[in-house]
């Protein structure tokens, strides 16, 4: 009798937990669309920004069904940073920053969401230069629609403002870089 | 000195270069190795480099220069020298020649992987016009960095068997070198 109830309640919540599974909405990174930015201060007088060109990621993205369906997964080429500048491009790959021929993947995978269809909070964990930390940031919905070749299309942009040393990357900078703003601005296409 | 030793002297020009790239070649291997640790807040932070990369193109010039030499006016190896020390001495020059050419050329690449010119001295630019993939610029820093420490071993392995034939030959190797 027992584990006919078990059977039966384990029933109904599969049934009930399912559709929520393999209703959200999955989409697939457009890398040719989405940039992932770092910003931080040169000496508290100006600032300085750069970029990493090749990105991917999944995203899961359905406001229909609530905050539980929303997930997101990236993962960073650091060897393709950018910051138009190649004196220092080759100082941030080395191991005073990026360290590179080390660590040549930055990624994020979140593990919650709270929000509404327009954005919200999203957590994490981040695992940078082998150090995997559990994060939290804003992020907010640009758009929504359908592409003119047949897709269909979300974009969202949120900004993680990193301690650097928290990772490892301590070089002295001075006192006004040591926080560097990292940007995700993604553009990302439903799976079909 | 005789007509005859004079025969078997390097010319002026070459002993000229000669002097001045091995300073050129110490100087630029012990700055890059000091460059690459040089803090934010150091003064020499933007002044190193540019004299780094601008003593590099110097240094590939006069190499040119040089390498000419040696294919016009060179004079014979020493009778005294050995087969071994010939064929020893034949490829340290080998090494040395090609690092002359290729170490500041591997620096070009990747200093100008972006588009910024060489600064000479911050007086004038040599401008970026290697288009080159991001696989080459990563092997021309791979090949800057080693190639340059490996190559500071030659010169020491070509400045010892100067020193040797001078002191140990007591033949004129290194003096015709110097005048």
């Amino acid at each position: 009798m027992n584990t006919i109830l078990k059977t039966i309640a384990l029933g109904v919540s599969l049934s009930l937990t399912l559709p929520v599974l393999t209703q959200a909405e999955s989409y697939t990174i457009d890398p040719s669309h989405s940039f992932v930015k770092f910003e931080t201060s040169h000496l508290g007088v100006s600032k300085l920004s750069g970029r990493f060109n090749t990105i991917a990621g999944k995203l899961k993205y359905d406001p229909a069904v609530g905050e539980e369906s929303q997930s997101v997964e990236v993962s960073i080429d650091t060897t393709s940073l950018d910051t138009n500048w190649a004196d220092r491009d080759k100082h941030l790959r080395s191991g005073d920053f990026f360290n590179v021929a080390k660590f040549s993947n930055a990624t994020f995978k979140s593990t919650k969401f709270s929000g509404d269809a327009s954005g919200g909070t999203l957590t994490g964990i981040l695992t940078f230069l082998g150090v995997s930390k559990n994060i939290d940031f804003p992020i907010k919905k640009i758009g929504e629609g359908k592409d003119p070749w047949g897709g269909y299309r979300v974009g969202f942009e949120g900004t993680y403002k990193m301690t650097r040393k928290d990772f490892g990357m301590d070089f002295n900078l001075g006192p006004a870089a040591e926080l560097v703003d990292v940007t995700l601005q993604i553009e990302a296409i439903k799976d079909k | 000195m005789t007509s005859e030793i004079k025969k078997k002297s390097f010319s002026f020009s070459t002993k000229l270069l000669h002097w001045l790239i091995a300073g050129h070649m110490i100087g630029l291997i012990v700055s890059g190795w000091w460059i690459v640790e040089l803090s934010f807040y150091s003064s020499w932070y933007y002044l190193a480099p540019t004299l780094h990369k601008s003593f590099g193109v110097m240094v590939f010039l006069m190499g040119l220069i040089l390498l000419l030499n040696k294919f016009r006016k060179r004079p014979p190896p020493l009778e005294s020298h050995t087969k071994l020390e010939k064929l020893a001495s034949k490829f340290a020059h080998l090494l040395l020649f090609a690092s002359l050419i290729t170490i500041p050329v591997s620096g070009y690449i990747f200093t100008t992987f972006t588009g910024q010119n060489v600064s000479m001295f911050n007086t004038f630019d040599i401008p970026a016009v290697l288009v080159t993939s991001e696989k080459i610029r990563d092997l021309a820093i791979e090949f800057h960095i080693y190639v340059s420490y490996g190559i500071a071993v030659v010169v020491f392995v070509h400045a010892g068997g100067a020193l040797k034939h001078h002191l140990l030959d007591k033949d004129r190797t290194l003096r015709r070198m110097l005048w």
